[in-house]
Order: structure tokens, then C-alpha cells, then sequence
């Protein structure tokens, strides 16, 4: 464990127009962290989310996030070309809806591929092997590689997101609501997959959920968000069994065994 | 030396679903456990056990007081420690076995087993070895080992529960109430497990309401009332 943290964001805010969608927000999260952010929906949520993931720019405030080369550098001030190139191999966003972190045109396996190629690889027959790889990982028929993503379940569009990204292995992963719209059984497999990865492989995630028994099972931090503010923060277990803001309370009050 | 130290420790909660209405649960509790020493919570029912076991693992965080934790070689107070500093002690430090079993559906039970191990990062096969000893020893029948813990009866899933507690052997461990939904050879097997990690200097803050398995483990018994002062 080192002593800097991997991503760091002070002050975070961002309006739209007169809309405030999120209000002064500061994290810190260090390598193989799991930091969830619940609310309902128009909390801000999934704007702190792409803000801190490069691709929302903050009405103020700053976010960095620690390069191998060069420590902390501020995400929205590098130049264009060093944030994509950041975006393509050192973190990675896992979107809610598949379509948008998918190319629908583009078969599953090249869909891998792409981002392996994007971080430089160029031997063919190692990037499908690569590929047929990630495709295991995340329990995808290999048979299935050369078939196009539109013909795949939710689930499995969702993983197919998952192995994507996973592949150029990322130091940081953001998921928004990874388990939004799908069935249970799919929603526990996935849940699965997902700490499974993120123990082996120390990735730090953050994870924008409005599910709170994901967020139990999920996380170690958890944020707390209303109308575009932090509420409560703290360690997973103690923010859902000893909820002190108000509104954390009817957030935990309301749920189904979580 | 101390293990444990609790200073003045106070704990209520504030229902803002229930018009503010304030529970006090603790008052001014001061308990110190020697490293080493089995020390068993009693009182009646709402006294506070489990808040106290709660606060220990950082899982309630105490409104005053201070609740010091020996781990990784210096003193930590948990009211104030950050969630990384929680974090490491439990992974390093603090076992607790509460009295449900939380976990991902579909996951195997030897895999929940083994989590603890894998995440203080023991070889794949070690681990594997390790569980399946002590699933063993709680008499989980090896053809359960590889189904999720969901369909299984109450006292398989507290022996689940209880093996993920105790096979990382940490330091420290904190139970409440692992013996409550358990045969009598199955109490049995529990309290030769505290018994075997009270020997090698476990430290140890339990809640047991069977008489027997407290007379078995405990070095001392702490009843809660008499602990508080009130201001």
C-alpha cells in the first residue's frame, strides 16, 4: 500500500446552467479501494462520477489522478491527447447503458481488441488470445467472440463492458449502477465478478449505485449524496448500520434486506 | 499488556424517523482486556453487548470516549481512525463473527471461507486447505463446501459465518452470540476453537447467553451495567 492516493478531487463542483447537479465534492481513494456513491436519482450521482473520470469538465474544483510517470497531474488541465491516452489505459468507465461503452458495430472480441490496440498492442494473433481471455474472465462463451454485441443478453453486453476495459488493466474503474436493469440472478453473478476482480487485480473502483444492498456487498467507503451534496461518508458497514444524516436513515429505512 | 482499552466511551442514536427521538445506549464505559484474555459481555437484553462489540470493530462509531485497539504494533482509537486505518485493522487484527451471515449470493461456501485469507493475500491452495479444515472441524459436510450458503439451515450458515470469523486466526476476536442457533456437538466444536485460539494469545470479547460455553471460554465476566457511570 503506498501513501498517495491514486485519485484525488477538491472542491468538485459542476452546474448546468442555474442547475447545481453537484456541489463541493472532495475524495480521496488509494489502490484496491471500493468506493461507492449512492442516492436516488438526480442526486448528482452520475455527473460527480464523469467529472472525476474525465469526462465532465467542473465548474470549479480540481481532480488528479497519480500517473506512474509523473505523480499527481490534474485531469482537466492536461491536454486533450494525454487524457484520452489516460482514459484508454490507466482507468476506464463501465456505463450504465452498454450501447455507451460499447461499438455496436464492431464484433465482442474487437471490441476487447480495440482497447488493447488503443494502448499499442499490434500482434493480431495476441490480441484475440487476449481477448478469448477476458471473454473466460468475465464467463462469456468464447464460441461467441465474432458475433456483434447487439445480439447479447443485458448481462452479457454488461460484462462484455467489463472485459473491455479490464483488459488494457486499468489502476481505476468507475461503474454507473453496473447491475441497473438487470435480473437477479445476472445482478449476483456480476456482483461476483466484480469483487473477485477487484481483490486479484488491487483495482481501485468507484461505483455510482442507487442499490444499496450492491453497495454493501460491493464497497469498503460510501458517499452519501442529496440534491448535489455529500451527506454522510465513512466506512460501508457503518454509514448503513449507523446512519446518522437524516436522509441516509430513510435511504436505509427503505430498503429490502439490505 | 492491554489489547483493548475503552475510555469513557458513550454511544446513543438519534431516530430522525421517529421525530429525533435519542437512544442512549452507553454511558461513560471504561473496560480495559488484556492481550490474551477471554472477556465475556452479560447483561440484559438492550444492555449494549453488541454495541460495545460494534464499536470495537469500528462498525459504530461512539458519539464520546475513546475506543483503543492494539494492531500493528501501536495503539489505534477507533473513534477516530479513518476508513483506511479501519480497514487495515480488520484485514490485520479484529475478527468478528456476527449473528448473520452477509454475503454474495451465488458465492460458494469455501469460497466465503477463504475471502479473508485471500485478502491478506495466503497462496490460492493454502487458503483452500485452511477452510476446509476448519469446515471440517464445524461439521459442514464436504458435499455443501462448493454450494452457496443461501438454502443452507440456520446453524449451517452461523457455522459458515463462524469458520469466516476464525480460520485468518487474528489477534483479536470479537463474537456475538456465534453459539446461538448451535447443537450441542456443534457448541462443543465452537468453544474448542475459541479455546485452541484463546491458547495461542488470542485476545477475546464475546457475548455468550449459554451459561456452559461462557463457563467454558470466559476469563472473566463483565456485566455492563455495573462497567457504566453515569455523569
Amino acid at each position: 500500500m503506498t501513501d498517495a492516493p491514486l485519485l484525488r478531487a477538491r472542491g468538485v463542483t459542476r452546474a448546468f446552467d442555474r442547475l447545481v447537479a453537484c456541489r463541493n465534492v472532495s475524495l480521496e481513494l488509494w489502490p484496491g479501494e471500493v468506493l461507492g456513491i449512492v442516492g436516488e436519482s438526480g442526486s448528482g450521482k452520475t455527473t460527480l462520477l464523469r467529472c472525476l473520470a474525465g469526462e465532465l469538465v467542473p465548474t470549479t474544483g480540481t481532480v488528479e489522478f497519480r500517473t506512474l510517470e509523473n505523480g499527481l497531474e490534474d485531469v482537466h488541465r492536461m491536454g486533450e491527447a494525454r487524457r484520452r491516452f489516460l482514459m484508454r489505459t490507466q482507468w476506464g468507465v463501465v456505463h450504465q447503458n452498454a450501447r455507451d461503452g460499447l461499438r455496436m458495430r464492431v464484433s465482442a472480441g474487437g471490441n476487447v481488441g480495440e482497447r488493447l490496440m488503443a494502448a499499442g498492442a499490434r500482434h493480431y494473433g495476441r490480441i484475440r488470445s487476449e481477448a478469448l481471455a477476458w471473454l473466460d474472465r468475465v464467463e462469456l462463451d468464447r464460441s461467441r467472440i465474432d458475433e456483434l454485441p447487439g445480439l447479447f443478453s443485458g448481462g452479457m453486453q454488461q460484462r462484455l463492458q467489463i472485459a473491455r476495459i479490464l483488459v488494457s488493466k486499468p489502476r481505476l474503474v468507475f461503474l454507473d449502477e453496473p447491475t441497473g436493469g438487470l435480473d437477479v440472478s445476472v445482478q449476483a453473478r456480476l456482483l461476483d465478478l466484480l469483487r473477485r476482480l477487484t481483490r486479484d487485480l488491487g483495482l481501485a473502483v468507484i461505483i455510482v449505485t442507487h442499490d444499496l444492498g450492491v453497495a454493501r456487498l460491493l464497497t469498503h467507503r460510501l458517499m452519501v449524496m442529496r440534491q448535489g451534496r455529500v451527506v454522510e461518508e465513512g466506512l460501508t458497514d457503518q454509514v448503513l448500520d449507523d446512519p446518522h444524516d437524516a436522509y441516509t436513515q430513510l435511504l436505509v429505512a427503505s430498503v429490502i434486506g439490505a | 499488556m492491554e489489547a483493548i482499552r475503552l475510555e469513557q466511551v458513550g454511544k446513543g442514536f438519534t431516530l430522525h424517523l421517529r421525530g429525533g427521538t435519542a437512544l442512549q445506549v452507553l454511558r461513560n464505559l471504561s473496560l480495559a482486556v488484556e492481550a490474551g484474555e477471554c472477556v465475556v459481555l452479560h447483561g440484559a437484553s438492550g444492555a449494549g453487548k453488541s454495541t460495545v462489540l460494534r464499536c470495537l470493530y469500528g462498525n459504530y462509531r461512539p458519539d464520546s470516549g475513546r475506543v483503543f485497539v492494539q494492531g500493528n504494533g501501536a495503539l489505534i482509537d477507533l473513534a477516530v481512525a479513518s476508513p483506511r486505518e479501519i480497514m487495515a485493522l480488520r484485514r490485520s487484527t479484529l475478527g468478528y463473527v456476527s449473528q448473520f451471515l452477509r454475503v454474495v449470493p451465488r458465492v460458494p461456501a469455501i469460497e466465503l471461507v477463504m475471502e479473508p485469507l485471500l485478502e491478506r493475500g495466503m497462496a490460492l491452495d493454502e487458503a483452500q486447505q485452511r477452510s476446509a479444515e476448519i469446515l471440517g472441524r464445524l461439521d459442514i459436510p464436504a458435499r455443501l463446501w462448493d454450494l452457496p450458503p443461501a438454502t443452507f439451515s440456520g446453524g449451517e450458515q452461523q457455522r459458515i459465518n463462524i469458520a469466516r470469523g476464525l480460520v485468518a486466526e487474528r489477534p483479536i476476536l470479537l463474537l456475538d452470540e456465534p453459539t446461538a442457533s448451535l447443537d450441542a456437538t456443534n457448541r462443543a466444536a465452537v468453544v474448542a476453537l475459541i479455546r485452541e485460539a484463546k491458547a495461542r494469545g488470542t485476545t477475546v470479547v464475546g457475548v455468550f447467553h449459554d451459561r456452559e460455553v461462557r463457563e467454558a471460554v470466559a476469563d472473566r465476566v463483565l456485566d455492563l451495567k455495573a462497567l457504566e457511570v453515569v455523569a
